[in-house]
């Protein structure tokens, strides 16, 4: 009996701590993305002035820009990447429990491009702002989240079937992007690197509040899901034995994870490995139920995506580099590791 | 009390005949075996029973309503089956697998805490319930999905060749396990190969052949030499148990 299969309060007590510790990273986190970046801000400026903004009036009137800064650049720029990092975090983990699968993931099955894909013709067509992003993301999400749905089970469902399957639609889908960017207007729709590197560059309030609202809503149904997907486990035919409707809880699962994929990528194009990396450090640390995995992965996922901005925007200040390039360079060995130990246990 | 009742249900793919005529009422504590040779239709028949199959002919129901017009969740209240397969790649610990049992009832962590202690107990798995379950044996994961269908304490109990892989004592114990599961009101259904065991423990043996119903009722009228050599198309004799005077012994 080894640790990781441990029952009883002392796994209980183990998670508490975890979720403790994993919100406090969050936190830490979005703090040091407030007060670092190319314009200097004095923490303590940095407090005064979110204090200020909520009404709440303490310390000395902080400069314009310092206030212009943090809050209309660093606030909404931090909340969008907790968000981002959350919805891939959770999503990653509901594709891994539902097609019980780990190494599926919102980006690598093709969502995030499809999303990206879905983002660039609702731009387009609609010459809209961020919301056009969003719903055109979210759209096409779910509509490549069904996709694969269908293509999973003619492959029966075989792990690294599927995933060669989403590589080879999401390379395709990533192509038809960098096509449809090029070929349609481009004053109204942002660069190729965009959507297929990720930057959190332009992220407005609106961004940031509608980004956060879905996101919390998809990973809301998400963990909803979470005990179906726990009873799924043991294969449809017993799950359905035990009153579980698969079809309608993986329909459910792969709509909010549609959803919730597309709308960070509208948001913040396509973050690489995020959903892939987070769910496998969520399991070593809170057991393998659905539920705890999901919640943690989310915690997981927004630490990692606010890490990983920190770095985009500092290590080369006063140049940001592409967010995604940053959890690609942590998150392509990570894949590389998985995949040889998968291989190895079905050996 | 008849808590599951067939009748004249059959099952049909294309122009193939699977199962025809299959009439069965099983009451609260009876313990009824299916038996038969390989493609007599045992597995179609329990697929019926359970509700996983739609009759293309007659009805089934289950406490008197029919089973196929019960939504999923209501069905998991009143029958648990066990599969003849289990998925072996589950990532829980066994006392999580069992727990699943209780899914029905929505109560895993609370008052289903009595179920799933008592059902981990009877099928011998209670000493394995800290253990993953994907690194148990074969016959360890039967008994643990065994021990999951009990906790799911339905009143009609659907299983199919629970002894399959089991060692001599555990398909003994699963034997009396289910003997006590029907003693304590459930109406329960096995699907057995293993023809002494439903001569020692059934109440009643259903003896399928070619998807229809070549005998019924107790194992002492029902397992002759004549019918099952018959049946199976290889000679079998039954004689009298050695030990218990009440019983047989079927060899061949």
């Amino acid at each position: 009996m080894t640790g990781r299969t441990a029952t009883g309060p002392s796994r209980v007590h183990r998670a508490r701590l975890a979720f403790a510790l994993l919100g406090v990273g969050v936190a830490g986190f979005a703090a040091l993305n407030l007060a670092m970046g190319a314009v200097a801000v004095p923490p303590a400026d940095v407090v005064t002035i979110v204090a200020r903004k909520l009404g709440w009036a303490i310390g000395d009137e902080p400069t314009f820009q310092a206030s212009a800064v943090v809050w209309n650049i660093r606030v909404p720029r931090t909340i969008t990447g907790v968000a981002v990092g959350a919805g891939l975090g959770a999503a990653g983990a509901a594709l891994q429990g539902l097609f019980r699968n780990p190494l599926a993931d919102g980006q690598l099955l093709g969502l995030g491009p499809g999303a990206s894909l879905g983002a660039v013709f609702v731009l387009a067509g609609l010459a809209g702002g961020s919301e056009a992003s969003l719903a055109g993301g979210a759209a096409g999400g779910i509509i490549t989240a069904l996709v694969v749905r269908r293509l999973d089970a003619r492959g029966g469902g075989d792990p690294l079937r599927t995933v060669v399957v989403g590589i080879a639609l999401g390379a395709a889908l990533s192509a038809w992007v960098g096509f449809a960017v090029f070929a349609l207007d481009r004053g109204s729709v942002p660069p190729v690197e965009f959507w297929l590197l990720g930057s959190l560059t332009g992220s407005t309030g609106p961004v940031a509040v509608r980004t956060a609202v879905i996101t919390i809503i998809g990973i809301a149904v998400l963990v909803g899901s979470a005990g179906s997907l726990d009873v799924m486990a043991l294969g449809r035919s017993d799950a359905e034995h035990l009153g579980v409707d698969t079809r309608m809880v993986s329909a459910v699962v792969l709509i909010a994870t549609g959803a919730v994929v597309g709308v960070t990528v509208g948001a913040a194009g396509v973050v690489g490995f995020v959903g892939l990396v987070s769910p496998h450090i969520a399991r070593r640390v809170v057991g393998p139920r659905n539920r705890p995995v999901l919640a943690a992965s989310a915690l997981i996922g927004a630490i990692l995506v606010s890490a990983a901005d920190l770095v985009a925007r500092t290590i080369a200040s006063p140049i940001e580099i592409p967010v995604g390039l940053v959890t690609a360079s942590v998150g392509g060995p990570f894949f590389v590791w998985l995949l040889q130990r998968t291989r190895h246990a079905a050996s | 009390m008849t808590l599951l009742h067939a009748s004249g249900a059959g099952f049909e793919i294309g122009d193939r005949t699977l199962l025809a005529g299959l009439d069965l009422a099983v009451g609260a504590g009876e313990l009824v075996a299916i038996v038969g040779p390989n493609g007599a239709g045992k597995t179609t028949a329990l697929g019926l029973l359970a509700g996983d199959l739609h009759p293309s002919a007659g009805s089934v129901s289950i406490t008197g309503r029919p089973v196929g017009a019960m939504p999923l969740a209501e069905r998991a209240l009143l029958r648990a089956v066990l599969p003849a397969r289990t998925e072996p790649d589950v990532p829980f610990t066994v006392r999580e697998v069992v727990e699943l049992g209780r899914r029905p009832h929505g109560d895993a962590g609370t008052g289903g805490t009595v179920a799933v202690e008592k059902a981990m107990q009877r099928t011998d798995v209670d000493t394995l319930a800290g253990r993953a379950f994907r690194e148990l044996s074969t016959g360890e994961q039967a008994r643990v999905t065994l021990a999951r269908v009990l906790a799911q304490a339905a009143p009609v109990v659907l299983l199919d060749e629970p002894t399959s892989s089991l060692d001599i004592r555990h398909g003994a114990l699963v034997m009396a396990t289910l003997r006590v599961t029907g003693d304590e009101g459930a109406a329960v259904v096995a699907v057995l190969h293993d023809l002494n065991l439903a001569a020692a423990h059934a109440d009643r043996v259903v003896v399928l052949a070619e998807g229809r119903v070549a005998a019924d009722g107790a194992p002492g009228d029902v397992l002759s030499s004549r019918l099952l050599s018959d049946v199976y198309g290889h000679p079998v004799r039954v004689i009298p148990h050695p030990l218990h005077s009440d019983s047989v012994l079927i060899v061949s």
